[in-house]
């Protein structure tokens, strides 16, 4: 016989006893097929934007190739069977048909949340005239409330996953009470207190296990290239894992009150419910509440209202826009018409431009409201850090508006210039068409703090239970 | 080595023990006697420091149990009136489980020889403690009191619904202890085995020590009227 440390054996059979249990095997069970789910159904929603990025990216490529053989054939003097609004030697022609793709391919790790990717336009052409694009883009819903729709892994992660973690843990302490171990247990020489810290980390080490292999295995099979950026992908293992952590603390917590295993369930329950649940909602509430969004029939009245008036005034605003801008004015011949046409389309945009700050301030200020009170609940410490993991967060989804704004700009002022002077388009300007690239926001600070505030609620439960587990000792052993 | 020193706990108004003043030396076997809710448990219990005395002191091997409880544990062996261990492991496990535990390290063959020294069958050392009866179950605590090479045993109505054989069994066991110097304090409702298994035996009712005397100095008869009698005092006091 020999002398060893009273922990030695602790972990190794109280893996072998979970590992022989059947619940544990169905839980196991029940996880692969949620990630599995998950996984599968962002795959299909990311090749389904890849997909419509590169079909209108063939159409558009296809589309030059005609209109150069069409400017071939104009300039070679042939007369061309073509609509008169059709041709593209004329550049308001091409300004309008023969349109760029701006487009916001996909992040790496965009299987991970749907987050707004659901209601914005992953790609649009935005074209010299014709309907307003800020309007074409804008998006009239409430992106708060999309926040947590679909099925994909931050909801199974996010929703799902604590359910499991209860199943894990409820009766982490409980369970032995009821039959009598703990007071066994009780009996040597050893802290209950040091024997439920290392069950619970037995047990969250076999979970994250489990978890970690489930997510990188089956994303890594589904083509998700975890290595292009290693820190985001250890940024989701971290908080996937620190939200584990959080709710087995929790759970632990809940068994040091020394009440029976059906009563810790229903607490951690209630517990899940609130958190969430209850908070993530009552944050959508109050944001809608606080900051409502003025709706979409007004603005649409208000841009026929101001339309009607800028046609009426036409000649008049062609006046007043060559005045601001000089560089356009002098010039003889031309399409008088267009000319009238992109005044008023100055002052419809100036007109409309409140309306829209409007609405785009009053969704800023929803999603402020939201980013603020991120710290209520872990699940929205979690959905706020996928969603930016993921590149589908609203902050994404800004930056590239405004990125597409600039480049609808240059498209603009690409062709203003040659329509104000009456120029044809040629062959060689086809090549000198401005092109559209994206540039992604490759920072992730949010989720990296949010993975330490995580961990900083981990802490202070860990805190709560030394302090608690002084005063509960008589009621984990005689209840 | 068991000293319990104007021992009293109460539970929210309620009197559980009072005043008791008992010890139990090396090699000797107390036995208490009494009814449900006479204190018997309490006692195991605040020995084990699974509680905390209202007043008094509790002792074991001159340490006390509240001031000192992981040092006074390694003491110590208990046996409740129904032992449970982890389903899911075998009786080998367990005991292996248990002794790591305790911080002693046994080889295989070890484990084994001590389950069927105490009347384990060799065909269920290997089997899941899921598929053992009451008595299978008590026979692996036995395994483990002795593994453990505790100098004090607890034993909370350790032969309650074993059957005459089992419990036997069990009496041979503490025979054998008290011969290697254990103290054991033994709460039962068992008067026949606390005679048999006894040096001293004590007959508690509504949380008091009334009797306490050499188990050789009274017969079986005279000890069922003693207890019978003791019992009987307090309902009249108490109409």
């Amino acid at each position: 016989m020999k002398q060893s440390k009273p922990k030695s054996h602790l972990s190794r059979y109280e893996l072998v006893s979970l590992i022989r249990q059947r619940w544990i095997q169905f839980l196991t069970f029940s996880l692969f097929l949620l990630v599995l789910f998950a996984v599968i159904n962002g795959r299909q929603k990311v090749d389904q934007r890849i997909s419509a990025i590169q079909s209108a990216q063939q159409a558009v490529s296809e589309k030059d190739s005609l209109g150069v053989i069409l400017l071939d054939s104009i300039e070679a003097g042939f007369s061309v069977d073509v609509p008169r609004w059709y041709m593209p030697n004329q550049p308001h022609v091409v300004g309008y048909n023969y349109l760029r793709i701006a487009a916001m391919p996909p992040d790496e790790l965009a299987i991970i949340a749907t987050g707004q990717s659901d209601i914005y336009s992953h790609y649009v052409q935005p074209k010299l005239y014709g309907e307003s694009f800020e309007l074409n883009y804008t998006e009239l819903s409430n992106p708060v409330q999309l926040m947590f729709g679909s099925f994909d892994l931050s909801f199974v992660l996010i929703y799902l996953l604590p359910l499991i973690v209860i199943a894990f843990s409820y009766n982490i302490m409980s369970e032995e009470r009821e039959q009598g171990i703990l007071q066994v247990i009780a009996s040597h020489p050893i802290s209950v207190y040091r024997w439920l810290l290392e069950k619970s980390l037995t047990r969250y080490f076999l979970l994250t296990i489990i978890l970690s292999i489930l997510l990188l295995g089956i994303m890594g099979i589904a083509g998700v290239p975890l290595f292009t950026n290693f820190g985001k992908t250890l940024t989701f293992i971290l908080l996937s894992l620190g939200y584990v952590l959080f709710w087995f603390i929790l759970a632990c917590l809940v068994n040091l009150r020394g009440q029976s295993s059906a009563n810790n369930a229903v607490w951690l329950i209630a517990f899940w419910i609130f958190l969430v649940l209850l908070v993530p909602s009552s944050v959508n509430q109050m944001a809608n509440s606080l900051y409502p969004v003025p709706s979409r029939a007004r603005l649409i009245n208000e841009l026929r209202v101001v339309n009607a008036i800028a046609e009426e005034k036409a000649d008049e605003l062609l006046e007043s826009f060559l005045r601001d801008h000089p560089e356009l004015a002098g010039f003889e011949g031309g399409s008088t018409g267009w000319k009238e046409y992109f005044a008023t389309q100055d002052l419809i945009k100036r007109e409309i431009q409140p309306v829209l700050n409007e609405y785009e301030g009053k969704l800023d200020k929803q999603q402020e409201w939201v980013s603020r009170l991120r710290f209520a609940s872990p699940a929205l410490l979690l959905q706020n850090a996928f969603n930016e993991l993921s590149g589908t967060s609203t902050k994404h989804y800004e930056d590239y508006r405004t990125q597409v704004n600039e480049f609808s700009l240059v498209w603009r002022n690409f062709f203003l210039p040659k329509i104000f002077r009456g120029e044809s388009f040629t062959k060689a300007m086809m090549a000198e068409l401005p092109e559209f690239k994206y540039q992604p926001i490759a920072s992730y600070t949010l989720s990296r703090s949010n993975t330490l505030v995580l961990f900083g609620y981990c802490l202070t439960l860990v805190l709560v239970g030394m302090f608690w587990s002084r005063q509960s000792h008589a009621r984990l052993l005689t209840n | 080595m068991l000293e319990a020193i104007n021992l009293s706990k109460s539970y929210a108004g309620h009197q559980a023990l009072t005043d008791l003043n008992l010890s139990v030396a090396s090699g000797e076997v107390y036995c208490l006697l009494g009814a449900n809710g006479a204190g018997k448990t309490t006692t195991i219990n605040l020995f084990m420091g699974f509680i905390a005395p209202t007043a008094g002191k509790v002792l074991v091997n001159d340490l006390d149990v509240n001031a000192e409880p992981q040092a006074t544990k390694k003491h110590l062996a208990y046996i409740p009136e129904n032992l449970k261990l982890y389903p899911n492991l075998t009786g080998l496990e367990n005991l292996d489980f248990f002794c790591g535990l305790a911080a002693k390290k046994y080889s295989k063959q070890e484990l084994e020889e001590l389950l069927e020294q105490s009347g384990l069958q060799p065909e269920f050392i290997h089997s899941r403690v899921g598929t053992y009866s009451k008595g299978m179950r008590q026979k692996v605590g036995i395994a483990l009191a002795r593994a453990r090479e505790a100098k004090v045993l607890l034993l909370d109505e350790p032969t309650s619904g074993l059957d005459p054989q089992a419990s036997n069994e069990f009496s041979e066991l503490l025979h054998s202890l008290r011969g290697k110097g254990v103290a054991t304090l033994m709460a039962t409702h068992d008067l026949f085995r606390a005679k048999d298994t006894g040096t001293h035996i004590g007959i508690m009712n509504e949380g008091k020590l009334k009797h306490s005397l050499a188990a050789d100095s009274i017969s079986l008869s005279e000890l069922e009227d003693l207890y019978l009698e003791t019992m009987r005092m307090d309902k009249t006091q108490l109409a």
